[in-house]
């Protein structure tokens, strides 16, 4: 029968694993009361599903599997917010030097094409390029295979430059292995 | 787990929340002691943790959540219609207010939003206590605000034999700017002085910092009249705003189990 965590637990859960879901939810609303909004609902979730919280090899792989799903369905959620915030952050590379993508932090260029590309492609992304998973800890997040992984990280890369060459044409991109 | 290349972001993460499997700590741990970089990273992560711990305590995400939890009730009409005829509009706002964003069960409100709750903390938990409930002589609570966008805060307590006590800010001469946030605890624990029967605390909130003798005079006018379950408010200007709470203090003989509903 599944048990629920005592209090002492839940502040315990709370102290490990509070800051990494913070983190995520300001990283993907970029509002620290919205973030704070989710954080609290995504750690309802994790107290309410303790007994399968218990049986994790990677407890954190799995909290913040909960909190990225959340936050894309939120943003998903508000389309409307959601373009017009990727839109203003496009705006802002108009005009920008070309080498102004180099100069991005990766977590920041990854928020930027994240609407140009589906649910199953974000996570992956997200998982790899801002979480810096490896891709078997992003494979076991998603419930994936390594080589679907992959396919996921190498649609998104295309997306991403196709996206950031048509704010700037004369962007040159590195390899990227994955 | 290879250690050819520094500890990716994630990894520091899973080390620091003790997260890795034991063959993956220890690896992670023998990197760090041989690369700078990663030290800092970690540093850097660990920093993050604390500020948090600061900036969201779990105290303050209890208090939220229990808050959530709360059934929406209707504010007690009969109470609130007593002494109509100095309704203000600012009190019509309120009482406009209300039913949206119902109070949590230990508040008594005046002014725009503002609360102040009591909770007691029992074997490292903290748990939400009604108005009057009984509590051991010696208990130790918690208490937490809401500052209704207002700039300053002072907390008061009297209890049954008269005793005005500030508790919140130490200085006991002027009131405290609240901190950003506008919803926080008190910035301490507050155990019990044994003394048994009625304690109230007021939660005085103002525009700006001011000098707190008002606030005290105040005070021990209500301590001098007693009836310290009725007198939910102090004998303060209108540009004042105030939450109060109380708890009914037993000696451990005398506690019950759990604690009571309020005798209101």
């Amino acid at each position: 029968m599944p048990t629920s965590p005592t209090g002492v637990e839940i502040q315990a859960l709370y102290e490990r694993y509070g800051r990494a879901i913070y983190r995520r939810c300001n990283y993907f609303l970029r509002n620290e009361a919205q973030a704070e909004d989710a954080m609290h609902d995504v750690f309802v979730k994790v107290v309410e599903s303790y007994h399968t919280f218990q049986g994790q090899a990677s407890p954190l792989t799995w909290v913040v599997r909960i909190t990225t799903n959340h936050c894309l369905n939120l943003l998903r959620s508000q389309r409307a917010g959601w373009r017009q915030r990727f839109e203003s952050s496009s705006r802002v590379l108009d005009g920008a030097r070309p080498s102004a993508f180099a100069e991005m932090e990766r977590q920041e260029l990854v928020r930027v094409v994240l609407d140009k590309v589906d649910k199953g492609v974000q996570q992956a992304a997200v998982y790899y390029f801002v979480d810096e998973m490896s891709q078997q800890e992003a494979a076991d997040a998603l419930g994936c295979s390594v080589p679907t992984l992959r396919k996921r990280l190498r649609s998104f890369v295309k997306s991403a430059r196709k996206h950031l060459q048509s704010i700037d044409p004369d962007a040159v991109f590195g390899e990227v292995r994955v | 787990m290879s250690t050819s290349l520094h500890l990716r972001r994630f990894t520091l993460e899973r080390y620091a929340a003790r997260d890795l499997p034991e063959d993956d700590q220890q690896t992670a741990a023998a990197h760090l002691e041989s690369c700078g970089l990663c030290r800092d990273k970690l540093s850097v992560l660990l920093g993050d943790i604390q500020a948090f711990q600061q900036q969201v305590p779990y105290q303050r995400f209890r208090v939220a959540h229990e808050r959530r939890k709360q059934p929406i009730r209707r504010p007690r009409w009969s109470l609130w219609l007593t002494g109509l005829t100095a309704v203000t509009a600012t009190s019509l706002a309120l009482v406009l207010i209300v039913p949206t964003e119902p109070p949590a069960p230990t508040e008594r409100l005046k002014g725009a939003g503002v609360a102040l709750g009591v909770l007691l903390l029992q074997d490292g938990r903290l748990q939400p206590l009604q108005p009057g409930a009984e509590v051991p002589a010696d208990a130790t609570l918690q208490l937490t605000y809401t500052g209704g966008g207002l700039g300053s805060v002072a907390l008061i307590g009297i209890d049954s034999e008269g005793a005005v006590t500030t508790y919140y800010p130490e200085s006991e001469t002027a009131s405290a700017p609240l901190p950003a946030g506008d919803r926080g605890a008190f910035p301490f624990s507050l155990t019990l002085d044994g003394v048994s029967g009625i304690e109230r605390f007021y939660a005085v909130f103002a525009a700006q910092v001011g000098p707190l003798a008002p606030v005290q005079d105040a005070a021990r006018k209500v301590a001098t009249r007693g009836r310290l379950d009725r007198a939910t408010e102090l004998p303060l200007p209108a540009s004042y705003h105030q939450a109060s709470g109380w708890v009914v203090k037993v000696s451990p003989s005398m506690t019950q189990q759990g604690n009571g509903p309020g005798v209101e």
